[in-house]
């Protein structure tokens, strides 16, 4: 360090000199004014830059937002922002949801294989499909039979054995997660209320903005988890056909094709 | 490698802080953040393990300065073209709605961020705000560690200016 410093001032108050190259700052501001009062400066400056608060992110600002695919064919129609929209709310409530189903341990991997996993077998061009999914969308499977009019189908994915549909009517989302094979809920113990699901016990959860059901039923987990009134998450949930051909991967190869067909 | 609502809850305060010293309001914040949720969920899976936090800030300095280059491309809000050799600083942004930040002081430094050439502004927030060390800083604005060393120094000399001269 010879002359004035300059802009090795910031660096030496950033602890980002060797240890000589800062004593020789430090022995240059002892008898330059100049440089001396540019130091008080940068260091008044730096000390207000790292004295800010840190700020609240405002409600729903760190929800990923879904419709990041494109259509594969050019001739796909493009995503309704505001049912895109709803169906990241329903991400956001699968986040809340998650320390409920934490406590238990089957649904909590189901969940989070899925929540960080965005893995669209579905393109977002789906949700121009514009037609209510209670008569459309697929029934097969997991479907579920009865929702609220104006639900659409808006997104499947499928990750590590769990099929995720999620449903909107532009106002609430609704998603369905389903495995195979998945350890039994209906006989957890000591979280969540008791509920009746169609022939099957679950669970219910009322998280914030929501509602979590959970079920279990012919060997399938189920969990719902909706920003919709609780009765309506029941009426879903009570509806979802089982599988009848137990191999969710042909399911969701059977629902992505309809879809295609339906898109196409 | 976390899960994005791990991240969410864990850094998702200090990844919007970023985006309003970044850009100085809400909205564009939001949008900056919304922005950055997507890249982020694209690349958690390829993310090793490591400074979670430098990573965000990186990739939301990253989205923020492409940004203002797209916008400069256009004449009507044009920025300085050669921000480096910006002696002057620019106007304060139109519009600059900070709801979020309670103290007065906040939002004076806030303002005098926003009167900041980007490229300075981008230094000195991840130096200032993110907490990065200069080499990190180097990496994420692909600028040799001299440079970070000289826009931290003048970011913030011309910080202390525009604090100064927005006194009564």
């Amino acid at each position: 360090v010879s002359g004035h410093p300059g802009d090795l001032i910031s660096a030496w108050l950033d602890g980002e000199l060797a240890e000589s190259d800062g004593v020789a700052v430090a022995a240059h501001l002892a008898v330059c004014p100049a440089c001396s009062a540019e130091h008080e400066e940068v260091a008044a400056a730096r000390a207000l830059l790292r004295g800010l608060p840190l700020i609240d992110a405002p409600p729903g600002v760190l929800r990923p937002m879904l419709a990041t695919v494109r259509p594969h064919r050019p001739r796909g129609r493009t995503a309704l922002v505001g049912a895109a929209a709803v169906a990241a709310g329903v991400l956001g409530l699968v986040a809340t949801a998650q320390p409920v189903l934490a406590q238990q341990p089957a649904m909590a991997t189901l969940v989070a294989e899925h929540a960080g996993a965005a893995l669209p077998v579905v393109s977002a061009s789906a949700l121009a499909l514009g037609q209510p999914a209670a008569p459309a969308a697929p029934v097969e499977a997991d479907a579920p039979a009865s929702l609220p009019p104006a639900y659409r189908l808006v997104r499947v994915e499928h990750s590590s054995g769990v099929v995720h549909a999620t449903y909107a009517d532009g106002g609430h989302a609704l998603s369905l997660f389903s495995r195979l094979k998945g350890a039994g809920l209906a006989g957890a113990h000591g979280s969540g209320m008791p509920v009746t699901v169609g022939q099957a016990n679950g669970r219910r959860w009322d998280v914030d903005a929501g509602v979590v059901i959970a079920w279990s039923t012919h060997g399938v987990s189920y969990a719902v988890v909706t920003d919709a009134p609780g009765s309506d998450a029941i009426v879903a949930a009570s509806s979802v056909r089982t599988a009848t051909s137990p191999d969710v991967a042909s399911r969701t190869r059977t629902r992505c094709r309809r879809l295609l067909d339906v898109i196409g | 490698v976390p899960t994005w609502e791990e991240v969410a809850q864990t850094h998702g305060r200090f990844l919007y802080t970023v985006a309003h010293r970044l850009t100085g309001n809400a909205d564009d914040a939001k949008d900056l953040v919304q922005d950055v949720l997507v890249r982020v969920q694209r690349g958690l899976a390829g993310y090793t393990p490591g400074n979670l936090e430098g990573w965000l800030s990186r990739i939301t300095t990253n989205v923020f300065l492409d940004d203002v280059r797209r916008k400069q491309r256009r004449p009507t809000d044009a920025l300085p073209a050669d921000a480096e050799h910006a002696d002057r600083l620019l106007p304060s942004s139109a519009g600059s709605d900070d709801v979020y930040a309670a103290a007065t002081l906040s939002t004076d430094v806030q303002r005098a961020l926003d009167r900041l050439p980007p490229d300075f502004r981008a230094a000195v927030v991840l130096c200032d705000v993110a907490g990065l060390p200069y080499v990190e800083i180097a990496e994420a604005l692909d600028i040799p560690v001299g440079t970070v060393r000289s826009r931290i120094h003048r970011g913030r000399a011309l910080l202390r200016d525009a604090l100064v001269g927005a006194r009564p």
